[in-house]
């Protein structure tokens, strides 16, 4: 008998079925880990969005919608969207300046980077991204990964909004240009 | 490029990463369905946002997350549907019990530890009741507003609480409006202290009530709502010397991020 897909699996669980949650779990805890942990750059956090990100699953009323795209990108999502609210709380409570944030913003070096460098594989993306600028490969790093607003990446440079947003702008581009290279390549 | 000659698109990217107001979003909205420039530009946005994900190092989850989230959370359902179970109710049909089914596993999340407190002294034959689930339906308890709260790491009490959090909800049933509150993994409370609800709204702090915890790392408060409650968009938990505080005194120990929407994603 053939495996559910994930998205069968979701409607079990809103049937109410325990053994499709543990069935997502089983295939996408690593997926989901990994997202939190590289945006919460702790395990403690991590652990906290993943208890959230499967509780979401568990007693969600939006559904899966398969026409919409595949479930690891949905899953995705919801994974780095809780945990960059898990993340964004942290910080509130924190109440500090974000000092090491604000010193690789200045600086250009620093945590971003080398967490850039230890997620290097070889997927699409990265290969991609390896052809992006320092500032460039910043500016992605904090608005995706950390999930700071345009406005918070601006203050921390000292610069401009318009600057930061000229700066996605020709990263995107940049990104894009690779990826359809390195699709029409293969 | 000329996206950022024209004012109106200055707010493209603002509104594709999620940022701003729902009037400015719906402002945009309206730009963006006649601005051929932001739409070329929010297909690029598009192709590339969702592969940014992809480039990440796959990590090994710690042995012990699996039991520790799918416990929270299938203990949580059976409690829930235990409470089903003991309650008196109408028969429910069609849509109107399948929504019924969503509410009662949204209050999985507070109900695993909860509600095993609040009706633990008239819940005296578990196996009975379990046995009765299947012929009762439930016209359950509705949350109206749920909020996750996150562990404030920085006050220093949560050293060897690696994995404390907690929610605050409104929750109603058919003839009461009861505020609930449960954290766990949270330290005990000493002598005459105890932890500290906070409502607030626009900076402005609300005392909704006290309550203290023991070895066990579990708090819970439930207060009855008679006359309302003020209005308030977050919750935040301080950890006071004594039940008697008018403002905080003591550090903060938890607080709410959004109000929980499943729709987000």
């Amino acid at each position: 008998m053939r495996n559910p897909t994930d998205g069968e699996l979701m409607r079990l669980i809103r049937e109410g079925q325990q053994h499709a949650l543990t069935e997502l779990y089983d295939r996408h805890a690593k997926l989901v880990y990994s997202i939190a942990y590289r945006i919460a750059g702790n395990e403690p956090l991590a652990r906290e969005a993943v208890q959230l990100v499967y509780t979401r699953l568990w007693t969600t009323k939006a559904d899966y919608d398969a026409s919409k795209g595949v479930f690891s990108s949905w899953l995705i999502t919801i994974t780095r969207n809780i945990t960059i609210d898990v993340l964004r709380c942290e910080r509130r409570h924190r109440s500090i300046v974000p000092i090491v944030d604000a010193n690789v913003a200045a600086t250009g070096d620093g945590a971003p980077e080398e967490a850039l460098e230890r997620s290097d594989r070889q997927s699409a993306i990265a290969t991609a991204s390896r052809s992006l600028s320092t500032p460039q490969r910043r500016v992605i790093d904090l608005l995706y990964w950390k999930g700071y607003t345009l406005k918070e990446i601006a203050e921390m440079g000292g610069e401009p909004v318009g600057t930061v947003k000229n700066r996605l702008h020709q990263a995107l581009k940049t990104l894009r240009r690779h990826l359809q290279g390195l699709k029409e390549e293969r | 490029m000329s996206a950022r000659d024209n004012r109106e698109c200055e707010g493209l990217f603002e509104y594709l990463s999620g940022e701003g107001s729902d009037v400015e979003r719906k402002r945009f909205e309206k730009h963006l369905a006649s601005c051929t420039v932001c739409t070329e530009e929010a297909g690029i946005w598009r192709e590339v946002w969702d592969r940014l994900g992809e480039d990440l190092e796959i990590l090994e989850p710690p042995a012990d997350l699996k039991d520790e989230v799918l416990g929270t959370i299938f203990a949580a359902e059976h409690a829930s549907e235990l409470t089903e179970a003991t309650h008196s109710a109408k028969p429910t049909r069609g849509v109107k019990r399948f929504r019924s089914r969503l509410y009662v596993r949204g209050l999985l999340v507070v109900s695993a530890l909860v509600i095993p407190f609040l009706l633990g002294w008239f819940v005296r034959d578990l196996q009975r009741a379990e046995d009765s689930r299947t012929a009762s339906i439930q016209s359950p308890d509705r949350i109206e507003t749920l909020f996750q709260l996150a562990a404030v790491r920085s006050s220093g009490k949560f050293e060897d609480s690696p994995h404390a959090y907690g929610v605050a909800c409104l929750v109603k049933s058919e003839n009461k409006e009861q505020f609930v509150v449960y954290v766990f993994g949270t330290p005990k409370t000493e002598a005459a202290e105890a932890y500290q609800v906070w409502l607030l709204k626009d900076g402005k702090r609300t005392s909704a009530g006290t309550f203290t915890v023991d070895e066990s790392g579990i708090g819970i408060m439930a207060l009855p709502i008679e006359h309302g409650l003020p209005k308030f968009d977050s919750v935040g938990i301080t950890l006071e010397p004594d039940s008697r505080s008018d403002a905080p005194r003591g550090p903060k120990m938890f607080g709410s991020m959004k109000p929980d929407s499943s729709s987000r994603a």
